[in-house]
């Protein structure tokens, strides 16, 4: 299925209200269901060099922005052992000075630096070397109609309800309220195929709200 | 990198203001600046997800040290490049005389100090080097390296502004923050069930933001 298919289903759930959900916000939706969907399942996966290359001595590197978070580092098409900042200093106290000259060692470890970064050790004392990151990468901005859309497999009915339940958002009241009903049946949906076993979803205030109430 | 401008998109559509905030709704640009300010820095400290290397300058017989004002906390701390041992204050009484102790850092803390402040200890025995040395490691020789938690520059936030270390996946999370503070304000579009929805929505994202965090590391 591609773009035009989900807003087409998603505008048929309002009777083709295109005038109260216009072009953009069905956009936006079937964007956000893409990118909650692979933030849960990262099926969007690949394989991204880091521009520039190595460079002597540095040991941080910044990930290239399409990079959500990274699962193997390759130094010049070598897999490199991941550990821990932490872990480093378990190697050597040292560390954060260390490159390969001055150890004697090729580079052979990474470690996250938080999201957004790595760390090589020993730091490439001669850089200009290929370092390529293997990850879950951000899914392409949905924007054209022909544009395709990936779902993890068996997602597509859950994709469209919930994307039609954000439309009503604006409206509020019992329209959104209705909606609502969407958001677990989505959350169990994602359980079943997300790779983080520790996440647990944090509780539906809405629903406890109104029983209360 | 997340945009301003898709987040504001985004709650100017779900505000029923999609040309941009004039006001009707009770929210206006300033405010949705403030908000998403607000949202950034309590997501960026619960979730620890961007993190940088600071060098202070070591100050001969001192023991404490500020953080950088955009700081959130330390992890590891460093003496001229070299990993200290993390300690507690409270294991600190244990050593002999720690605290008139003068040689080369071996411990650091920061507990029972003021906030976004660590003790390093002993206390150097040296000045180190006036910073910035230069742009490298070089800076860490002598001083002291701490790799740290922060919070990307948030004073001049305007709708054209980029924020640094939030993905754009995570955006959509972010927009929810900044709802979540609209419809619980004192606003005229105040509404405790989608101000409850949001809140649900922008603690899943900082949830699993921490998740991916604890994994990956």
């Amino acid at each position: 299925m591609n773009l035009a298919d989900y807003k087409a289903s998603t505008w048929s759930r309002f009777e083709n209200n295109t005038l109260f959900y216009p072009s953009g916000e069905v956009l936006e939706a079937v964007n956000e269901v893409v990118d909650i969907s692979n933030l849960f399942a990262g099926h969007y996966q690949g394989e991204v060099q880091i521009p520039g290359y190595s460079i002597a001595n540095q040991f941080i590197y910044e990930l290239p922005d399409n990079v959500l978070f990274p699962l193997a580092v390759w130094f010049e098409g070598v897999e490199l052992e991941k550990t821990t900042i932490r872990g480093l200093a378990g190697r050597s106290r040292r560390w954060l000075s260390e490159t390969t000259a001055s150890t004697g060692m090729p580079v052979n470890a990474w470690a996250p630096l938080g999201l957004r970064k790595i760390v090589i050790y020993p730091a490439d004392a001669i850089g200009g070397n290929d370092i390529r990151v293997f990850g879950v990468l951000e899914p392409p901005e949905l924007v054209n109609d022909g544009d395709p859309v990936r779902l993890p497999t068996g997602f597509e009915d859950i994709a469209l309800e919930y994307a039609a339940h954000l439309l009503p958002f604006k409206e509020g009241g019992k329209p959104f309220a209705d909606s609502t009903k969407v958001l677990p049946q989505f959350q169990r949906k994602l359980k079943e195929q997300m790779r983080w076993t520790r996440f647990s979803f944090p509780r539906f205030w809405i629903e406890r709200t109104q029983e209360q109430g | 990198m997340l945009k301003v401008r898709t987040v504001y998109s985004l709650v100017c559509n779900r505000l029923l203001e999609p040309a941009g905030l004039t006001g009707d709704s009770g929210v206006t640009d300033a405010d949705f600046l403030g908000f998403l300010a607000d949202t950034i820095r309590s997501f960026l400290q619960d979730t620890e997800i961007l993190r940088d290397v600071e060098f202070i300058r070591a100050d001969a017989f001192v023991t404490r040290y500020q953080l950088g004002a955009n700081a959130l906390g330390a992890h590891e701390v460093f003496y001229d490049l070299e990993c200290l041992e993390r300690t507690t204050a409270a294991d600190m009484p244990r050593r002999v005389n720690w605290q008139d102790e003068i040689d080369r850092p071996k411990a650091w803390h920061d507990d029972r100090v003021e906030q976004d402040q660590i003790e390093v200890v002993p206390a150097p025995h040296f000045q180190g080097a006036e910073l910035p040395v230069s742009p490298t490691l070089a800076d860490g020789e002598t001083n002291i390296a701490v790799i740290e938690s922060v919070l990307p520059d948030l004073s001049a936030l305007t709708l054209d502004s980029t924020i640094a270390g939030i993905p754009r996946s995570f955006g959509w999370y972010i927009a929810w923050g900044v709802l979540w503070r609209i419809f619980s304000g004192d606003t005229l579009i105040k509404d405790p069930v989608r101000a409850a929805y949001a809140k649900a929505r922008f603690d899943e994202g900082v949830g699993l933001a921490k998740t991916v965090m604890g994994d990956t590391e």
